[in-house]
């Protein structure tokens, strides 16, 4: 079994914006179990985002720790922390953020291409991934061909690439219609959390959050609630 | 290849437009500089290729000065000289053979022949009796063969020296060193022949020497290998031997007193291409630096799905060495084209003091340093924006906000450590010039580091300007946006662009400095050297007929015209008096500098400066240039020694003046001397004074049925102008001159428009979301080309602001380098005119390169505009 629990202890996080310093996040503590999917929420400012850059080793905190599948971050070089993204993490934006110059297989095939895989060794494993996801019939489309629920699609194709331990989805509804983004949410259920995969996913839709094990509320960047939310109703992590 | 590096090279063919204007721009400046190589080469590989196969792979020369020849047994006693294993005597003169200027060689017949030539025809020529057959049998070369249509048989008529004698043609020489001596055009003959040919019995004008017996390779496409160098030693002992009537030198020696004249354009060409270089780097620069912006968020991306920054940073520089590539293969296509029209914009006479054909010739080392130098340049100018933006925070993959805020973030706009490196450069640089070249004329023709230290100051102040003002970017762009805010809505707007990308600001900017200094260093540096040199030559206006045996843009240094067609124009009706004058050639000093030998009465700009100042020239008594009394640390009064073929003279300096007839300087001398001491009778010039009342147009129309007259027994080239013609063409050739270097400089304006053009362009790409909320929000199209255009005038004003001064410093350090390295002496004075026009003329034509995005921009389609990310 697969370690992909994730565990904070007084993480924060400080910016400097002038003369004052600015506490984006302020002492988080937090356990999360291998599979268990996670729901962010709270208004803008709250601390989300930055609650997710420092889960995904995007940033770094300025205080306590954060450990994802028995790994400590702080602890790890920018060489070091760059490898555990490609190989371990796996990243789903509000804006898609698919690169525009590749196709959606190579779109999807990206972290391998960056670890040095060969694209025709890893074209198999990415048309896959856009099959599970209901696109098998576009890998050869570039982005802009792509409606924003293909795009978000082949984005969620892309974090499940390096099979990763740690899925973090920003927003992944945001800019999609209701029908698309049940879709999206559906895949992110069933093809992430539903496989043994821990999800943390921010959004401000209650409905979206409802689909999560776990809801937690941030405000001030503190946590400030945190419950089992309607999706983990007798359906916590395996 | 990896996908990962095909991403990158997709970017550029989805910016296709930027690309190719980016490869194009540095085609264009690596073809520039890859012409300049090709010239300045072939100028040097002529020359020794000229050498080398005249001399056979000699050691030493032993040379007569002045072209006068020296006699046999000076020669004679340089062989002798412990050291020396042999050598053999040459005639090596400038003869007029079927009308035209033709090289004379002639070799002893038992001796080494001539490398590169079929040594057959020669030898059996030389081994004719020319006694018994009543005439000379000489080889010809191809070209002179061909121009005459000589075959063997054939009389060809010789003239030389004031007199005539015919040769026979037994020959024309074969083989690829035929080419190389002189294009073709000469007249190849046994040592006594040549002797007889040019009514020198005894004489000869070169003593080749060698240190070790070798075997010269016998002719066919071979040219003489390089040979030791000779001891300095040895070099010194011949000389001391030879005493004052030759010149000793190694070939390497005779390689730079060959290329004298043309040490301008040596040292002032590559100058102007590098420039030209620098500015397309200034353009890759914001290309590359652009393209990263407008592709921050992906690369952001690629972090946070785990690129590591060597990842992006490879990229981003394989992109850069992309471009440089494609600009490097241009640049050699096009180098090789624009190589010919460099050569023919170099003014006649600055080639024709080069004693040997210039051939153009392309050598793999050229191609090589062409695209290395596209190559360096463009990864080296896109490494900067490289470094910063593969260092984008993975965590800005997450946000939102517009790629231009995520940009700004990374250009702080102000690298204190850069400001002080530049600060250092520029006092370094200065200290260099003040101090390391004495401020003032410290010597003519300094050779070596002496003479680099005026452009080594210079770099230096360009690289301490380019870097402190990379270091305060930010302030320049806060203080352009200063003055844009005071010129309405739409200065406002176009000010948020300009304190958008300081980096960007500051490249555009330094590429129209750069230009702008260039083209008002150059038109401000031809203005001082035209008032500098003109009073110089006012004299020659005041002369009413020249007759000489060159065109009016040359000077008349190898053909002399017999004595007696002085007697000939004296008795034309209408003619007062015929001043006969010679120029010529000689080493003092190691430098090879120019004699004129004048009457004292004579309107020759040396001559009559030195009358004009109470001290006219005479027998015994000389006229030295600044530049060469400078050098030799003579004042006027001095006594020293000149050495001349027929031994050392003592001379007095009668009188020290300013002249831009040669770089190195020149001597002028009475006539009566000249030809006493150098061996040259006759003219090379005369200088035809009308009775007052006489018609000038008469007169000049009797002068040429005389000339007429007399070419037709004495076939020379002989040209007639009046005295303002001869001065008006001799300005010319200054103008032509600086009107080349102008040009160059002109390309690099150009290019600096098309930077200009590049950034706008990006610029209002990035924020064409933001143009087309102003027009939903009721801007008009006419604010927002007005804003582009503000844009643009702020960039090229800054542009202004650094390049006005930098001109003003490039117009004194090329009045500088011309005292110092090339002995003109050119005064800085300030040429407000001259500056107005140019700086306007730049201002205008950067303008331009906003124009087109003005264009665009007004024509923006708002529903596109404000959906665009």
């Amino acid at each position: 079994m697969v370690d992909a629990s994730v565990e904070t202890s007084g993480l924060g996080k400080e910016y400097r914006a002038g003369a004052a310093p600015v506490r984006a996040l302020d002492g988080v503590t937090l356990r999360l179990e291998s599979g268990e999917f996670l729901a962010v929420m709270g208004p803008s400012g709250s601390g989300k985002s930055t609650l997710l850059n420092l889960l995904g080793g995007l940033d770094r905190p300025t205080s306590g720790s954060v450990r994802v599948g028995g790994t400590d971050l702080a602890g790890l070089s920018d060489a070091e922390l760059t490898r555990f993204r490609r190989t371990e993490l796996g990243f789903v934006f509000q804006a898609f953020n698919l690169l525009p110059t590749l196709s959606a297989w190579e779109n999807v095939a990206l972290p391998l291409l960056l670890d040095g895989a060969r694209p025709r060794r890893v074209r198999g494993l990415a048309r896959d991934l856009l099959a599970e996801v209901g696109l098998a019939d576009r890998a050869g489309h570039r982005p802009s061909e792509l409606s924003g629920g293909e795009a978000q699609r082949v984005a969620i194709a892309r974090a499940l690439a390096n099979d990763p331990l740690l899925v973090l989805a920003d927003e992944p509804t945001g800019n999609l219609d209701s029908a698309t983004g049940a879709q999206i949410l559906s895949l992110l259920a069933h093809r992430v959390a539903g496989r043994g995969r821990t999800l943390v996913m921010v959004t401000h839709d209650e409905a979206a959050a409802d689909t999560a094990h776990r809801l937690i509320r941030m405000r001030d960047g503190r946590m400030h609630h945190d419950r089992p939310a309607n999706g983990g109703a007798g359906r916590g992590p395996r | 290849m990896s996908a990962f590096a095909a991403l990158h090279l997709r970017d550029l063919a989805v910016h296709r437009t930027r690309a190719a204007l980016t490869v194009v721009v540095l085609g264009a400046a690596i073809g520039l500089a890859l012409a300049v190589a090709i010239v300045i080469s072939s100028l040097n590989a002529s020359v020794v290729a000229q050498e080398r196969t005249v001399s056979a792979g000699a050691d030493l020369t032993v040379t007569a000065v002045a072209g006068a020849g020296m006699p046999e047994r000076v020669g004679e006693r340089a062989r002798r000289v412990p050291g020396i294993a042999t050598g053999t005597p040459m005639i090596r003169t400038t003869v007029v053979a079927g009308g035209r200027p033709a090289a004379l060689l002639g070799v002893s017949s038992t001796d080494r022949v001539i490398t590169g030539i079929d040594p057959g025809p020669l030898r059996r020529a030389a081994g004719r009796n020319a006694a018994a057959t009543g005439g000379d049998a000489v080889v010809v070369g191809p070209a002179l063969a061909a121009r005459r249509h000589l075959r063997p048989g054939d009389r060809l008529p010789v003239y030389a020296n004031g007199a005539r004698a015919t040769a026979r043609v037994a020959a024309v020489a074969r083989g690829p060193g035929a080419r190389r001596i002189n294009g073709g055009a000469f007249v190849g003959a046994a040592l006594d022949t040549a002797q007889r040919l040019t009514h020198r019995p005894g004489r000869v004008d070169q003593v080749l020497l060698w240190t070790a017996t070798m075997d010269v390779p016998a002719g066919l496409g071979r040219t003489a290998p390089q040979p030791p160098p000779a001891s300095p030693a040895l070099k010194a002992a011949v000389a001391r031997t030879v005493g004052g009537q030759a010149v000793v030198a190694t070939p390497d020696d005779l390689v730079t007193q060959a290329l004298t004249g043309v040490a301008l354009l040596r040292q002032t060409l590559p100058l102007l291409a590098g420039i030209v270089l620098v500015i397309g780097a200034f353009l890759v620069f914001t290309t590359i630096g652009a393209a990263a912006r407008a592709r921050l968020r992906a690369l952001a991306v690629l972090r946070a799905v785990g690129a590591t920054r060597r990842h992006l940073l490879g990229g981003i520089l394989g992109q850069a060495a992309v471009l440089g590539l494609a600009g490097s293969a241009l640049g050699v296509a096009a180098g090789v084209v624009m190589a010919r029209y460099v050569l023919a914009s170099v003014p006649v006479t600055l080639l024709a003091s080069v004693p040997a054909p210039i051939r153009l010739t392309v050598t793999p080392g050229d191609v090589a340093e062409a695209v290395a130098a596209g190559l360096v340049t463009a990864v080296a100018a896109a490494y900067a924006a490289a470094r910063r933006v593969s260092r984008v925070p993975p965590a800005q993959a997450m946000r939102t906000a517009p790629t231009e805020e995520l940009a700004a973030r990374l250009e702080p706009g102000r690298s204190p450590v850069l400001a002080a490196v530049g600060t250092l450069l520029l006092a370094a640089g200065v200290a260099v010039i003040v101090y390391g070249t004495g401020g003032t004329a410290a010597g003519a023709g300094a050779d070596g580091l002496a003479g680099m230290l005026p452009l080594l100051g210079a770099t230096l102040m360009i690289a301490g300007l380019a870097a402190g003002t990379y270091g305060i970017s930010g302030a320049l762009a806060t203080g352009t946006a200063a003055v844009l805010e005071r010129l309405g809505v739409a200065g406002r707007i176009a000010a948020g662009g300009v304190r958008r990308s300081p980096r960007r600001l500051w490249a555009t900017a330094l590429a129209v400095a750069a230009s702008v200094g260039v083209v008002i260093g150059l038109t401000g540096a031809g203005t001082n050297t035209l008032r500098s040199a003109v009073p110089t030559f006012a004299s020659l206006s005041g002369i009413d007929l020249v007759v000489q045996t060159c065109p009016p843009n040359q000077l008349p240094t190898d053909v002399a015209m017999p004595t007696g067609w002085a007697d000939r124009l004296r008795r034309v009706p209408g003619v007062a008096g015929v001043r006969p004058g010679q120029f010529g050639y000689t080493v003092l000093g190691g430098q090879r500098i120019l004699l004129q030998s004048a009457t004292p009465d004579s309107g020759a700009p040396l001559a009559h400066a030195a009358r004009t100042s109470g001290h006219p020239l005479g027998p015994g008594r000389v006229v030295v240039s600044t530049q060469l009394a400078a050098a030799l640390r003579l004042r006027a009064g001095d006594r020293f020694t000149l050495p001349t073929p027929t031994g050392p003279h003592r001379v007095t300096v009668a009188s020290v003046q300013r002249s831009f007839l040669w770089s190195r300087g020149a001597i002028a001398l009475d006539v009566a001397d000249m030809r006493a001491w150098f061996a040259r009778p006759g003219a090379n010039n005369y200088e035809v004074t009308l009775r007052p009342g006489a018609s000038p147009q008469v007169v000049e129309a009797r002068v040429r049925r005389t000339l007429a007259a007399a070419t037709a027994r004495t076939p020379l080239p002989v040209y007639v102008l009046t005295g303002p013609q001869g001065m008006a063409a001799t300005i010319r050739t200054i103008e032509q001159a600086e009107r080349m270097f102008t040009t160059l400089g002109g390309a690099g304006l150009v290019v600096a428009m098309l930077v200009t053009l590049s950034t706008v362009s990006m610029s209002v790409l990035e924020r064409r979301r933001e143009f087309g909320v102003l027009r939903a929000l009721g801007g008009t199209r006419r604010r927002l080309r007005r804003t582009v255009l503000l844009e643009t005038a702020g960039v090229v004003g800054l542009g202004l602001v650094i390049g006005v001064p930098l001109g003003l410093l490039f117009q004194d350090l090329s009045a500088l380098v011309n005292r110092q390295s090339l002995g003109l002496p050119v005064d800085f004075a300030l040429a407000p005119t001259t500056l107005a026009t140019a700086a306007v003329a730049c201002a205008l034509t950067s303008l331009a390169g906003g124009v087109a995005p003005a264009i665009r921009i007004g024509r923006l389609e708002i529903v596109a505009a404000v959906r665009d990310e």
